[in-house]
């Protein structure tokens, strides 16, 4: 059949008509699997594995993430999709779909004998028009504009959890988001810590204007609580261990040895010294004192700490290190010798939160923060996991909005205005066969909307007709889920990220295009060990 | 004086060596409890390992100090709940999903199997509480024993979790996100390249498992990994400890590269590049990020040791009694109890341990030696016989001292005889002769003797306590009470063992409890630096040499996705190792 025969008859081949068939139909696969997770109404997913344990997900992303996908196409597909949410944080699911709905258009005009070079031509055309319609269909948004922000969030949010608990993080993620902007600087959103305790409800769930460690101090004399402290954030070994040359087991004599130990533990000592020195130095008026280092803190120098009711935190998180200094201010030292009233950062209050075994410290009531936690909080772990998923894509969604200056309307209307654009403007401006591909690109667009209705419970022709019939009108309007009924997103306060949708539109199409060209599938025959 | 040791498990047979030193553990704390014999096992400090906490009730419980690192799927019937000993969540009902106030699709994997002996052990504590009768917990130990006994059917372990006794921490378990066992390609070393690269998340998470163990360290030690290095953990191990030399600069990291089992020949096409390409790699970016490097890997016969190479359950068995072993001296209690016995000889710390057997720090390539079970000790009057009759006639004597005669070499491509030696870590744990214990000193003098009596000399450090390595149920039954040196056809398939009509040598060793279950074997482990290391490092960078330059050799390290730079690295790194005792050489020529 081909050459590839003669050079390995092992090699299996697949002419191009079975090629085509079996990249639609894997990309099909996906598509049904992910049409229902679409949208405020679409379903959550339950995934019990083999041995009982339970993930909940209505993210397209962990979807993916979870399937163990084998067929190569789908691959190919669930790759591009998941590079989409590295990107931009969401859109994993309308990724798929357009896919899927590409590749089913394009089916229809493959079955009625048209090349896939035509199609791919069209498809290609039309993404340029779509990309140029974004641009004039997206709305610029002032920054400071606090209730942009929240519908932003919340249209994420609602997408992922239920109303009032949407509702609820609204208001955490963008206040979240705003504590660690800082002008003229992009945000960095890992100043954001998601803390989880799996305690109480969903609904306790809270922002925290300073940060949450998760871990205690290790003496019983340690104060538990201190207010208006100083916060030390170190990098210094209090710790004694051995000096570095190659003692181990050659002393002369146990004497030796005795000697070599005190001297490192004066070291040690010494170092600590400095510490309580600086607190001397700085506490003149019953203000507390805060130690937290990366490195470890043996129980000796915890001992000479608690005498002078200092807390001592060893261990701490090296990203914490960074947000501390941008919640308390100070900074971060990394010997001794650095040591000085203004490398100390303030807080109003620190204190210790026992929870079973687990021991928890907040630091609050600080000076600037420019760093801050979401304490999430829920009755069981995949709950926890479940709103994390949700809250990290709320959080990017906000902060995408503010990277973008602009916002797009969602529930739809970008994409029957789009479509609507393509038939009426963008079809009549080429020639020839590519026509049928923008048709058929127009086609796919309307998918999305469509899986809103169908998931919402309502009829999904009658639901096109109606939203095509107001987009002629030249009103900008998207389906209520609520009613069926067209209604301006702008009015119910529903907008998804231009980024997203700009990603997706500039994937989606170039992987279909792909699939579609496929010739030829050889599978070489390598023989694995087993 | 560091205490604390952490260890991490990185691969699936990682994870099977991991759960048999888990359970020896376990063992161990069962027979400390013993009022008559429970010093022994209390010589070892069961706090270097696990770590100790109090429940509600006020009794201690154990769990392991230890980051499991597995793809997911691997775990088979078991849950990450279910192995911190939290029950299973009830089936799903749609009541559950309380995040959502929609539809929900419930998607209800197939219900993997558990072996009858993880159910069987959790049904041991209703009996406890319920305050069964005598006859209702004997009959619940027959159960556990007969279903012990099941595993070492065919296909009777699925997974490591088949077996395990422990219970572990909940952050103890960390499955690879993404990657699913059998999904994946994650067969050669290079697989596991960008894992903790690419998610940004996942570094910090597995970071984070690290440092909740380390917090709770009042001295950490250092770490001890156990490494499946010939996949994709390989990689994945070397960027983790890349990552954690950052925190803990200081702390010495002593790792375990563990194999099936010690091919006679490795496979050829595809998988066999793939393989010696990976073992290159291994050494030269492992022993980078590592204090001590030790390839391990059990040798097809063993003297008195029946099993099967085929087998992960047989295979994990014997590496973990080694490490078991080898792991001793510094989780030796700084206060040993005393006892008839004695108190155990020759505690130190993993700093001063790893210190020791790094002579030549560019190559800290260590060798394995081990006889196991160790053959019982002479007397000393015989050894000091043998000694005096090799001193007078100034020949070898017949006879080799025991320390040698059924010493094996675990380390792939390292010869067992008596290679040149530069250092060395001798342990031996639980020497008998005639039946009976030998008292700490008693072995020590015997192990002195023998060591004397192989000529060579060494920087030499010994370790000797009486307790030996403790059988649990769930042990293969791998060691045979009576039995004649064992051979291996030709192509060393599974169950072509033959007992060959030989005189039955005498090795005694293992004890077996009154219902003729083994509970405990004798073992002698020797960790070596030794300058054979060079030229294992040298065969292995040719080898590499001669692939990377080939097609299909470049085809894999391209699905790797390693750079030029990755492999120039890699032979500059080998080409270190393969040198550094050369100029040892020249120096003492002058």
């Amino acid at each position: 059949m081909t050459s590839v025969k003669t050079l390995n008859p092992k090699a299996e081949v697949m002419g191009r008509g079975a090629a085509l068939f079996m990249n639609i139909n894997a990309a099909k696969g996906l598509y049904d699997v992910m049409k229902s997770n679409l949208g405020p109404k679409g379903t959550i997913k339950m995934l019990v594995g083999g041995s009982g344990d339970i993930k909940l997900t209505k993210d397209g992303n962990v979807l993916l993430r979870e399937m163990q996908i084998q067929n190569p196409t789908a691959v190919m597909i669930a790759r591009t999709a998941v590079a989409q949410d590295d990107i931009t944080g969401d859109g994993t699911t309308s990724t798929v779909l357009l896919i899927g709905e590409l590749m089913k258009q394009a089916e229809r005009y493959l079955n009625e004998g048209c090349h896939p070079r035509v199609l791919a031509e069209g498809y290609e055309h039309a993404k340029r028009a779509t990309l140029a319609f974004l641009d004039s269909f997206k709305e610029k948004v002032d920054p400071d504009d606090r209730e942009l922000l929240r519908c932003v969030a919340r249209t994420s949010l609602r997408t992922k959890l239920y109303e009032e608990l949407a509702d609820q993080l609204t208001d955490i993620v963008v206040d979240a988001v705003l504590t660690i902007r800082k002008p003229e600087e992009a945000i960095d959103l890992f100043m954001v810590e998601l803390m989880h305790m799996k305690h109480k409800l969903d609904k306790d769930t809270r922002l925290i204007r300073g940060l949450v460690l998760d871990h205690g101090s290790r003496h019983p004399d340690m104060p538990k609580r201190l207010e208006d402290a100083f916060i030390l954030t170190a990098n210094v070994s209090l710790e004694y261990e051995k000096s570095e040359v190659n003692s181990g087991f050659f002393y002369s004599s146990a004497d030796q040895r005795e000697k070599l130990v005190a001297a490192e533990r004066a070291v040690v000592d010494a170092r600590v010294q400095k510490i309580i020195d600086l607190k001397h130095q700085v506490c003149t008026g019953g203000q507390g004192f805060v130690v937290i280092n990366q490195k470890g803190i043996d129980p000796m120098s915890l001992d000479l700490l608690a005498k002078e009711g200092i807390l001592g935190l060893r261990r701490a998180k090296r990203r914490n290190m960074e947000r501390l200094s941008l919640a308390c201010g100070g900074y971060a030292i990394n010997s001794v010798e650095e040591l000085a009233p203004d490398v100390l950062g303030h807080a109003g209050l620190v204190y210790e939160h026992v929870l079973g075994e687990e021991k928890y410290t907040f630091v609050e009531n600080v000076k600037n923060p420019h760093s801050c936690t979401i304490l999430i909080k829920g009755p069981s772990d995949y709950t926890l996991a479940q709103m994390k998923d949700a809250i990290r894509d709320g959080l990017r969604a906000v902060s995408n909005t503010l990277l973008d200056g602009s916002v797009v309307r969602g529930a739809g209307a970008f994409e029957v205005a789009a479509a609507h654009h393509l038939q009426e403007v963008t079809r009549k401006e080429v020639e020839g066969r590519a026509k049928l591909g923008i048709t058929a690109f127009a086609e796919a667009l309307l998918g999305i909307p469509k899986i809103l209705a169908e998931n919402s419970g309502y009829d999904a022709q009658d639901t096109i007709i109606a939203l095509d019939e107001e987009v002629a009108r030249g009103n900008k309007v998207g389906l209520d889920v609520a009613t069926g009924e067209p209604m301006d997103p702008a009015l119910a306060g529903i907008y998804d990220n231009l980024s997203v949708k700009r990603q997706m539109l500039q994937s989606a199409p170039v992987v279909a295009s792909q699939l579609l060209l496929v010739d030829e599938v050889i599978r070489a025959h390598i023989r694995m060990k087993q | 004086m560091g205490r604390e040791v952490i260890t991490i498990q990185a691969g699936t047979f990682a994870n099977y060596v991991g759960a048999h030193y888990w359970n020896f553990q376990d063992e161990l704390l069962g027979l400390a409890a013993d009022p008559g014999k429970g010093y022994l096992a209390d010589q070892i400090d069961p706090t270097v390992l696990l770590r100790q906490r109090e429940d509600r009730q006020g009794t201690l419980t154990y769990t392991p100090r230890a980051v499991i690192f597995d793809l997911n799927g691997s775990l088979g019937g078991a849950s990450p709940g279910s192995l911190a000993g939290e029950h299973a969540p009830e089936p799903a009902s749609s009541a559950a999903a309380a995040t959502w106030h929609g539809q929900v699709d419930v998607h209800v994997a197939q219900r993997v199997p558990r072996s009858r002996f993880v159910e069987q052990l959790e049904q041991e504590p209703d009996l406890d509480a319920a305050g069964a009768t005598s006859a209702e917990s004997s009959a619940a130990a027959n159960a556990l024993a007969a279903a012990a006994k099941e595993l070492d059917k065919q296909d009777g372990v699925r997974s490591w979790t088949d077996f395990v006794k422990v219970y572990f921490a909940p952050q103890s378990l960390c499955l690879l996100p993404g990657l699913w066992q059998g999904a994946a390609d994650f067969s050669g070393f290079g697989h596991g390249h960008g894992v903790l690269a690419r998610s940004e998340e996942f570094r910090e998470q597995a970071l984070d498992r690290v440092r909740l163990f380390a917090e709770e360290c009042d001295s950490l030690q250092g770490f001890q990994c156990m490494v499946e290095d010939l996949t994709g953990f390989g990689h994945f191990t070397y960027e983790l400890l890349q990552l954690l030399g950052d925190d803990y600069p200081r702390s010495p990291i002593k790792l375990y590269a563990l194999r099936m089992s010690q091919q006679a020949a490795s496979p050829q096409g595809a998988a066999g590049r793939q393989q010696r390409l990976s073992e290159a790699a291994s050494l030269a970016r492992l022993s980078e990020v590592s204090s001590l490097y030790v390839p391990l890997a059990p040798p097809l016969a063993i003297p008195c040791v029946r099993w099967n190479p085929r087998s992960r359950f047989h295979a994990s068995a014997l590496a973990a009694c080694v490490i078991e072993a080898a792991s001793t001296p510094y989780r030796l209690s700084r206060d040993p109890p005393d006892g008839p016995l004695g108190a155990p000889i020759g505690a130190c710390d993993l700093g001063s341990f790893t210190e020791l057997l790094r002579p030549c720090p560019s190559n800290n390539m260590v060798s394995a030696y081990a006889a196991l079970p160790c053959p019982v000790v002479p007397d000393l009057h015989a050894l000091q016989a043998a000694q005096d009759a090799r001193q007078t006639l100034r020949e070898v004597s017949a006879q080799q001292p025991f320390t040698e005669s059924h010493t094996l070499s675990w380390t792939p491509r390292m010869p067992a005889g008596a290679a040149e030696k530069l250092a060395e870590s001798v342990v031996l744990r639980g020497a008998q002769r005639g039946g009976r214990v030998l008292a700490a000193q008693e072995a020590a003098a015997a192990l002195d003797a023998a060591l004397m009596q192989e000529g060579s000399r060494c920087v030499r450090h010994r370790c000797v306590a009486p307790q030996s390595i403790p059988i649990p149920l769930a042990f293969p039954g791998v060691f045979q009470r009576r039995c004649s040196s064992p051979v291996v056809s030709a192509n060393g398939r599974a169950g072509s063992w033959q007992n060959r009509a030989a005189p039955p040598t005498e090795l005694g060793g293992c004890q077996a409890a009154d219902n003729g279950i083994l509970d405990s074997v004798p073992a002698l482990t020797r960790l070596c630096a030794s300058p054979h290391a060079a030229e294992v490092a040298a065969a292995l960078l040719q080898n590499f040499r001669g692939l990377a330059r080939s097609g299909p050799g470049t085809a894999i390290l391209q699905g790797w996705s390693y750079t030029s730079d990755d492999i120039t690295e890699i032979e500059e790194r080998l080409q270190q190792m393969a040198s550094c005792y050369d100029a040892d050489d020249d120096a003492d020529a002058f």
